[in-house]
């Protein structure tokens, strides 16, 4: 007994040396908290330094980390080979060599070891280090108390992470609540403001009440299974598959309600349409770096356990067998996706301010994804949402730090208070043109392939109604961003400055490394779309 | 063309050695014009004008050295070629080729940054070497405009365009050029924009173009249907830089176990991998006759070699029973509409004339060395296509022949100095497709290359005329100009001989040879023996209007204002110097190249041979001596020793209006043409742009979609508990679809 609580310690210490990523980021976050305490007010600007120091370690050993990982040997691995209609018969296993990169499971099963975590990994972590520069420049963060902002940044960082590689139930829950709960905190920053405050308290209920149906599912998912482990021969979705298998076929759909279930919780972090409600008031309540935040850390993080759920139930490319609940997940997926962009674009339309615009607009880039989703007959569509998200990153983060930047000087981010922004500040305003380019979906930029390469993904299956609808989408999206950028770029100002303090120069080079990226990923974009495949491919 | 390499050194042409530092250095060619171009266009107005002009001067003349030396290394044939089994039979030595990365990979349409030098393409490009005069020429004309770097670094991007329009290895490349070319021919002759009429002129040279521009898209888009690729070449399909020479298709003996005695061998055409447009369409005349070719399905696979057409998208774009003769036919025609509007041909020719507006080095530029060319060029370099289309030969003929004598003629009674020589441009490029049309393809560029020279020279002299006559362009107010610009009359009478095609001038070799061939074929079949008249007549007609400009410009009593007589000067020498080395050019080129040009183009040994038909040569030489002699004497009886000054616009003679208004064809395409086009354009705008686009798409929907934003809009209320009840229906509609079973 005690042997093998042993022997559980020994490997459990030993695994701790495969999420270094993660323990640096721990150790950002808790010498930060020290330091925020200790230091004299007028220092805790250095708190920002701190994390955003740990954040590039973390980043740096995750790169490492994926480079020699992908050149380990090929190992052993039980794959399910054939589940058979006859319950008598039992579940082939066979025991193949595999290139594979997702048979690390650490901590008896707990989080996974492969590259589509590094992936998202490194996405949330170039997500929070970016949001930190931004927070570091904020003035509406400016106060004795911003330290604090820091930390919740990179906590919620540390969440993200874990649910990203994340492959129990229990460790899904656990990450996503630590990545939710200090959102809302996050959200409610701005104590003496009622929009910030109001925006905390809803994003908790909703949170609250999604976390309910989700766990709920989970419930019901231990009970069927007996097993909190997703993978492994005795984990969840075997056991799932070999029950269902089993049932009468009146029952099956009950099976796919079980899981129903859990994906509200994860549609809801996504904000995906009806589970979006909370996103436009949280967005335009928090802090613009908080909103920025929002629209790309916890949605990645949200994405990479929605695709490795999605993807354990509903395997890649083997269709055959699980044709009918394959299509019939695709369906709900794609009308999810079709309902989620066309609200949000609509909504979007009519605000006259230009974070709730963006709040909506980030709904319909979450319909868009989702759209990549609905096609599980091979890789493609999820290695697409993989690098629409990266692209996202990039020109979302982008838009909300232009916003800070000019916010600074302009107090608010109304239409009316942006107009004629370029007078000011040329650079910035430009960047920012470009990013709603982007987001548009217009070349020479990446937005451009992210959204092609999904289109061109749906056109392959036939499905040419998606591609109309994204079509159609597309051009009211023009509208309103065109409007932001009419507004910054074309109209005479009105409002005046509220301070003569300069920009920071931080934003001016943060602005021109994403348009670079962006540019870069359009030029470049099939190796990057090659990785995000060859990341995809091990969950199958 | 071994005298290109004989004097240069020999460690420089050690060809075999150096090939792959040639090769991957094409991109050198096309890249310093732009360097030049980017140099004037980021420091507009900051250099002064010497400087601007030495920038682009220097960045064109490097480039032209360059493009030396790799056409140098790549004139002979190789050494090593034989070691490989054979070379690429459409090209007589082994072209230079590198591939500098992929540009569109979509299905399995696969397309490259490529660039490519065989002789073709290297004998155009030695061609605009003729723009380094240009540029230098022009530093002189243009030394007192106010935007000299403006006009720089649009006469840099020009080249630039050229560059890759002849170099390019494949056709979506080659169109990029094509395009680049007519836009910067719209900015260039639009360059003096302030002026309504002449921003107007740079307009119709645009719309012309692209009615052009939409048949060679057409031709373009059949050749990939029908084979699958743009490459003109094969390539060895591993992207690199350098390129291994590849090996065409060629037969193969092979022997078949299988068959019964005395038939166990048999030819098999062996194709290249990743074989490119002109290697299938070697290999199509290999593995088919004349007759079969006819027949043969798209799509066809033969059943040895790896001739495997079965994967484009051919049997399926186009209908049923279509064949390769049927597709290559309707290609080849698209391709020559896009020759018909660069090269001003008929019915699209009515752009060149205006584009004179330009500045007069433009217009050298233009009609000599480089964009009207680009027609003749495409024409020769898909000739393995032509000759597979008798048919769309035979358009291409009668289309240049046409031109010719019509160019030629309405070239008879024009008054200003640039117009007579735009005419005569657009009816020697009628001579060009005439000896394309005939299957002289390398006579075509041989006509280009001594074109290039006598017609930039026959520019640049009117451009010093006119520098000299403060601008004057009548040449019913000039005359008398001898004494006062000796350089300009001396290198103008030149260029002028040449043009008329006296012996042994320039044109007199290459036009000479064309209409040789011209009757070589009139006794196989009568149609050409009418096109044999014509351009004969078009001969006589263009001694007569050379020599009539030579009579009226420089002899008789100047008949300028005495201000404009009290400026008269010779221009300066960086103007008149260029004037030199092209008169020489004009006098030996013909001479010079005319044994080695065209036995060292591909497909010219076909055409020569047709020519060297003695009975038929020595007709031709009579006919053509007499009309261009005719008609040289003819003008000088009038012009010069009767003094005669032509009045057109007030003439009574109806053969002289007719040929003053330009047989009234532009009438025809301001009145009627551009009439039926308004009223359908009025109809569409008022069908689709006004009820369909902007009433019930842009105010329709847009109303639609805003008051479905608003409506959303109501439902993000804030209230709690409405969010609440949206989640739940929501969760609910989704649980009921899959529960339902």
């Amino acid at each position: 007994m005690l042997e093998g609580y042993y022997k559980l310690l020994d490997q459990n210490t030993r695994h701790l040396l495969l999420i270094v990523p993660e323990l640096l980021v721990t150790a950002g976050f808790l010498l930060g908290l020290i330091f925020d305490c200790i230091a004299p007010e007028e220092r805790r600007k250095s708190t920002a330094y701190i994390c955003l120091l740990f954040l590039v370690a973390a980043m740096w050993v995750n790169v490492t980390d994926w480079n020699t990982f992908v050149h380990e040997k090929p190992r052993l691995e039980l794959k399910r080979v054939e589940i058979p209609k006859d319950p008598s018969r039992p579940v082939v296993w066979e025991a193949k060599p595999v290139q594979s990169m997702r048979s690390d499971t650490l901590f008896t099963g707990m989080v996974a070891r492969d590259t589509y975590g590094m992936y998202f990994k490194f996405v949330i972590l170039l997500g929070t280090a970016v949001s930190l520069l931004m927070a570091l420049n904020a003035k509406e963060l400016a106060g004795n108390h911003r330290g604090e902002f820091f930390l919740l940044l990179t906590a919620t960082c540390l969440g993200g992470m874990f649910l990203c590689s994340a492959t129990n139930l229990l460790m899904i829950y656990l990450s996503l609540e630590t990545l939710s709960i200090l959102s809302y905190a996050m959200a409610g920053y701005l104590r003496q403001d009622r929009k910030s405050a109001e925006a905390g308290i809803k994003y908790a209920i909703y949170g609250a009440m999604a976390s309910g149906v989700m766990i709920f599912g989970m419930s019901y998912l231990y009970g069927l299974t007996g097993s909190l482990n997703l993978t492994g021969p005795d984990g969840v979705v075997a056991k799932w598959f070999e029950l269902r298998a089993t049932a009468a076929p009146s029952m099956q759909g009950a099976y796919l309600a079980v899981l129903a279930m859990v994906f509200v919780g994860l549609l809801y972090k996504i904000a995906a349409a009806p589970f979006h409600y909370w996103s436009p008031d949280v967005y335009e309540g928090a802090p613009t770096t908080a909103t920025g935040f929002f629209s790309v850390v916890p949605k990645a993080a949200g994405f990479a356990v929605l695709v490795r759920v999605l993807v354990e139930f509903f395997p890649i490319g083997s269709t055959a067998g699980f044709g009918y609940h394959h299509s019939k997940m695709e369906v709900a997926l794609g009308a999810i996706a079709i309902v989620t962009m066309t609200l949000g674009n609509l909504a979007a339309l009519g605000q006259s301010n230009a974070k709730r615009m963006l709040a909506y607009s980030s709904v319909a880039h979450a319909g868009y994804m989702v759209a990549g989703l609905s096609m599980l007959d091979d890789g493609r569509g999820p290695a697409a949402v993989l690098y629409y998200l990266l692209v996202y990153l990039f020109m979302n983060l982008g838009a909300f730090m232009v916003l800070v930047a000019l916010e600074n000087f302009r107090g608010s981010c109304d239409l009316k208070d942006l107009k004629g922004a370029i007078r000011r500040e040329p650079m910035l305003a430009t960047t920012l043109v470009i990013f709603l380019f982007s987001l548009t979906g217009l070349p020479p930029l990446a937005g451009f392939t992210g959204k092609y390469l999904i289109m061109v993904k749906l056109a392959e299956r036939g499905n040419w109604l998606m591609v109309l609808v994204i079509g159609l989408n597309s051009v009211i999206s023009l509208y309103y961003y065109m409007r932001i950028a009419k507004a910054v770029a074309i109209d005479p100002p009105e409002a005046a400055a509220t301070t003569s303090e300069p920009t920071p120069a931080v934003f001016g080079f943060l602005a021109a490394g994403k348009v670079a990226a962006l540019v870069l990923l359009f030029v470049y974009f099939k190796p990057v779309y090659d990785l995000c495949m060859s990341v995809v491919d091990p969950l199958r | 063309m071994e005298f290109l390499k004989d004097i240069l050194p020999e460690w420089i042409t050690a060809a075999d050695k150096f090939r792959p530092v040639y090769a991957n250095g094409l991109f050198l060619i096309p890249l310093l014009p732009l360097l030049g171009f980017l140099t004037n266009a980021v420091s507009r107005g900051k250099l002064s004008a010497g400087v601007s002009g030495a920038v682009a001067s220097i960045a064109a003349f490097l480039s032209f050295v360059w493009a030396y030396l790799c056409f140098a290394s790549c004139a002979g044939p190789l050494a090593s070629v034989d070691a490989m089994g054979g070379i690429h039979p459409a090209m007589k030595t082994v072209p230079l080729h590198a591939v500098y990365g992929t540009w569109i990979e979509a299905g399995g349409f696969k397309c490259s940054f490529g660039l490519m030098m065989d002789q073709l393409s290297g004998v155009m490009c030695l061609v605009t070497g003729v723009r380094t005069l240009i540029h230098i020429y022009s530093m002189g004309y243009m030394a007192h405009d106010k935007s000299v770097a403006r006009y720089f670094s649009y006469l840099n991007l020009f080249l630039f365009s050229m560059l890759v329009l002849i170099l390019g290895d494949n056709l979506i490349l080659t169109f990029v050029g094509w395009e680049g070319v007519g836009l910067c021919s719209y900015l260039l002759i639009g360059f003096w924009y302030e002026d309504g009429e002449k921003a107007a002129a740079g307009m119709k040279a645009f719309v012309f173009n692209r009615v052009g521009d939409l048949g060679f898209i057409l031709g373009i888009f059949t050749l990939v249907a029908a084979f699958g690729t743009a490459d003109y070449i094969a390539t060895t399909g591993k992207i690199g830089t350098y390129t291994k020479p590849v090996v065409g298709p060629r037969k193969v003996i092979e022997v078949d176990e299988a068959a019964p005695e005395g038939k166990r061998e048999r030819l098999v055409v062996v194709m290249p991998d990743h074989p490119g447009l002109l290697d299938y369409a070697e290999g199509l005349s290999m593995v088919s006759t004349a007759d079969s070719m006819a027949k043969l399905p798209l799509g066809y696979k033969a059943d040895r070699g790896n001739f495997d057409l079965s994967g484009t998208m051919g049997p399926k774009v186009f209908p049923a029973g279509w064949t390769f003769k049927f597709a290559i036919t309707l290609a080849c025609l698209m391709l020559f509409i896009g020759a018909c509007g660069k090269s001003a041909q008929l019915p699209l020719y009515a752009w060149l004339p205006d584009a004179m507006a330009g500045p007069t080095p433009v217009s050298a530029l233009i009609h000599a060395a480089t964009m009207v060319t680009a027609g003749v060029y495409m024409v020769v370099r898909m000739a393995p296509f032509y000759v597979m289309a008798p048919d769309a030969l035979e358009v291409v003929a009668v289309v240049g022949a046409c031109t010719a004598l019509f160019a030629a003629l309405i070239g008879l009674t024009q008054t200003d100095i640039k117009k007579v020589l735009a005419y005569s441009t657009v009816s020697q490029l009628g001579y060009m497709f005439l000896g394309a049309g005939v299957g002289a393809f390398a006579l075509a560029i041989f006509h280009v290359v001594t074109h290039a020279f006598f017609k930039a020279l026959l520019f640049l002299c009117s451009g010093s005329v006119i520098h000299a006559m403060s601008g004057e362009q009548d040449m019913t107010k000039m005359g008398g100009l001898r004494k006062y610009l000796p350089v300009t009359y001396w290198t103008m009478l030149i260029g002028s001989i040449a043009l008329a095609g006296i012996f042994p001038f320039a044109g007199w070799w290459s036009k000479d040879a064309i209409l040789a061939n011209v009757l070589a074929k009139a006794e196989h079949d009568s149609m050409y023996w009418i096109l044999y008249l014509m351009g004969c007549v078009g001969a006589f007609c263009t001694a007569f209007y050379s020599f009539r400009l030579i009579g009226l410009t420089f002899f008789g009593e100047c008949r300028a204002s005495d201000e404009v007589k009290h400026h008269i000067h010779e221009s300066p020498p960086s103007m008149t110097v260029p004037l030199m080395v092209l008169a020489v050019f004009a006098v030996i080129s013909g001479w010079w190249l005319h044994a080695d040009l065209v036995t060292f183009l591909f497909i010219g040994k076909e055409a020569v041979q047709n020519a060297e038909n003695e009975h038929v040569h020595h007709l031709n030489l009579l006919i053509t001596s007499a009309a261009a002699l005719g008609g040289v004497i003819a003008a000088c009886l009038i012009y010069i020793k009767g003094g005669k000054i032509p009045k057109p616009a007030q003439t009574r003679n109806p053969l002289v209006r007719l040929s003053f208004n330009k047989f009234y064809l532009e009438w025809f395409y301001d009145h009627v043409v551009t009439g039926v086009f308004a009223i359908f354009a009025e109809a569409l705008h008022l069908f689709v742009d006004v009820l369909i686009i902007d009433f019930l798409i842009v105010n329709g929907v847009g109303k639609l979609v805003r008051g479905a934003g608003g409506a959303l809009r109501r439902t993000q209320s804030g209230l709690i508990n409405v969010y609440a009840t949206g989640i739940l229906v929501g969760a609910l509609v989704v649980l009921f679809y899959l529960l339902r079973g």
